[in-house]
């Protein structure tokens, strides 16, 4: 059967507007979650725990993410199928040093990176994996972080997260600095560190954004979040 | 054990190339953003107790015939919520283009996804699926479980609809430019 034309190779004013679909996308903090949510699902499947479908809770639009955590951790219950147990990701302790500025600076995390990602259509399936599941945890033992400590430290990152939305790049930066005292190398520290440098840039350090986000694209160059690394490395004067 | 960091490796390679598309797939679709995240999650949660049934290469179509149940499931539990309301792009906060450009392309955006949301979810599934996520038709037919000759019809059908209701808009969009 012949192929019917794509409307978008037909009308390029259709083309532009679907076209401008891809503006849309997730917010940082949500792939984030998302990976979090994933690595504590599959961990709780290990210890037969039952867990709740996300979208159960989020149909009221209630927080999502507190229930979750509430909850703790469980099973999909609306789908049919059974969860293949995925061993609890452990974690190891990051190495890297600090800006020896007066802004807080993320350790990097060495060889680990989250399995989350802000945007990355593009990539190919062939795409060596550089995520590893490790990460350290703040108290360096290999187990997973406590849910309570989970919480926290995802407040932290939605704050930031939230700050650096309203603009408020000096209380961002001040958030970031709690989280790296108490969560250094955390589950979220790459999230944080690209928050960190687009922070900077915000409000007015370029060249730190800039050393910051060198500094993490070398470290780091596959990361899922190298992309908007570059972009708002691009950005800065 | 290898084989289970094996797993988790692969299911974290998924989340990272394909998250984001599965989360625009399901928007388009007619999923508000709070309730694509976590749709979105879903998917891959489904996909990680799944991963043994996942062929290599047909990662992708896995997801997207996965996305399409997860929100076929969702609205129709939300049947009667207009999802048209909860137009709330999120454009890239920190880009080169001017705020002028930002708020043209938020219009767009915003006019896609109305115009979406006017078709039928049967035929606005088939758009999707072949018009921005650039499926081939037996592709389509395969992941919606339609004869080819149905899918089509409809995808006939979406694209006439379609392209009535954004002639509407055509002079009005130019006007923007």
């Amino acid at each position: 059967m012949r192929n019917i034309p794509r409307l978008r190779d037909e009308d390029s004013d259709i083309a532009k507007l679907l076209s401008s679909l891809d503006t849309d996308k997730p917010a940082v903090d949500v792939s984030a979650r998302a990976s979090s949510r994933l690595r504590e699902a599959t961990s709780t499947s290990h210890a037969n725990e039952r867990p709740v479908s996300l979208t159960m809770n989020l149909l009221g639009y209630a927080s999502p993410w507190i229930v979750v955590g509430l909850l703790g951790v469980t099973l999909l219950t609306g789908y049919g199928t059974s969860a293949a147990p995925v061993a609890t990701p452990s974690f190891t302790s990051p190495s890297a040093p600090s800006l020896p500025e007066h802004a807080p600076v993320l350790a990097p995390p060495p060889a680990a990176t989250t399995i989350s990602v802000e945007d990355l259509p593009a990539a190919s399936e062939s795409r060596p994996s550089s995520i590893a599941a490790k990460r350290p945890s703040p108290s360096g033992s290999t187990s997973a972080p406590s849910k309570s400590s989970f919480r926290e430290e995802l407040a932290l990152v939605e704050a930031a997260r939230t700050h650096l939305d309203n603009g408020d790049g000096a209380s961002c930066l001040s958030v970031i600095g709690r989280y790296e005292r108490q969560f250094r190398g955390g589950v979220f520290a790459q999230e944080m560190e690209l928050i960190q440098i687009e922070a900077l840039a915000r409000v007015g350090e370029p060249e730190r954004a800039r050393s910051l986000a060198q500094r993490f694209l070398a470290s780091q160059p596959d990361s899922p979040y190298a992309e908007r690394a570059r972009l708002v490395l691009q950005k800065l004067p | 054990m290898k084989d289970e960091a094996e797993e988790r490796a692969r299911l974290e390679r998924l989340v990272a190339t394909h998250f984001s598309s599965i989360w625009r797939f399901l928007r388009r679709l007619g999923l508000p953003s709070a309730l694509a995240d976590d749709a979105a999650q879903d998917v891959f949660l489904i996909a990680s107790r799944r991963a043994s049934e996942i062929r290599t290469g047909s990662e992708y179509a896995f997801l997207v015939g996965t996305a399409l149940r997860v929100a076929r499931g969702l609205r129709r539990k939300r049947e009667r919520e207009p999802v048209s309301d909860e137009v709330d792009v999120v454009v890239e906060d920190f880009d080169a283009t001017s705020p002028e450009q930002m708020l043209d392309d938020q219009k767009m955006c915003a006019l896609a996804y109305r115009l979406l949301e006017e078709l039928d979810e049967d035929l606005r599934q088939l758009f999707v699926l072949y018009e921005i996520e650039g499926l081939t038709m037996p592709e389509i037919a395969q992941l919606t479980g339609l004869p080819l000759g149905t899918a089509n019809s409809r995808l006939r059908r979406a694209r006439q609809t379609f392209r009535l209701r954004f002639e509407r808009h055509r002079k009005r969009l130019g006007g923007t430019r």
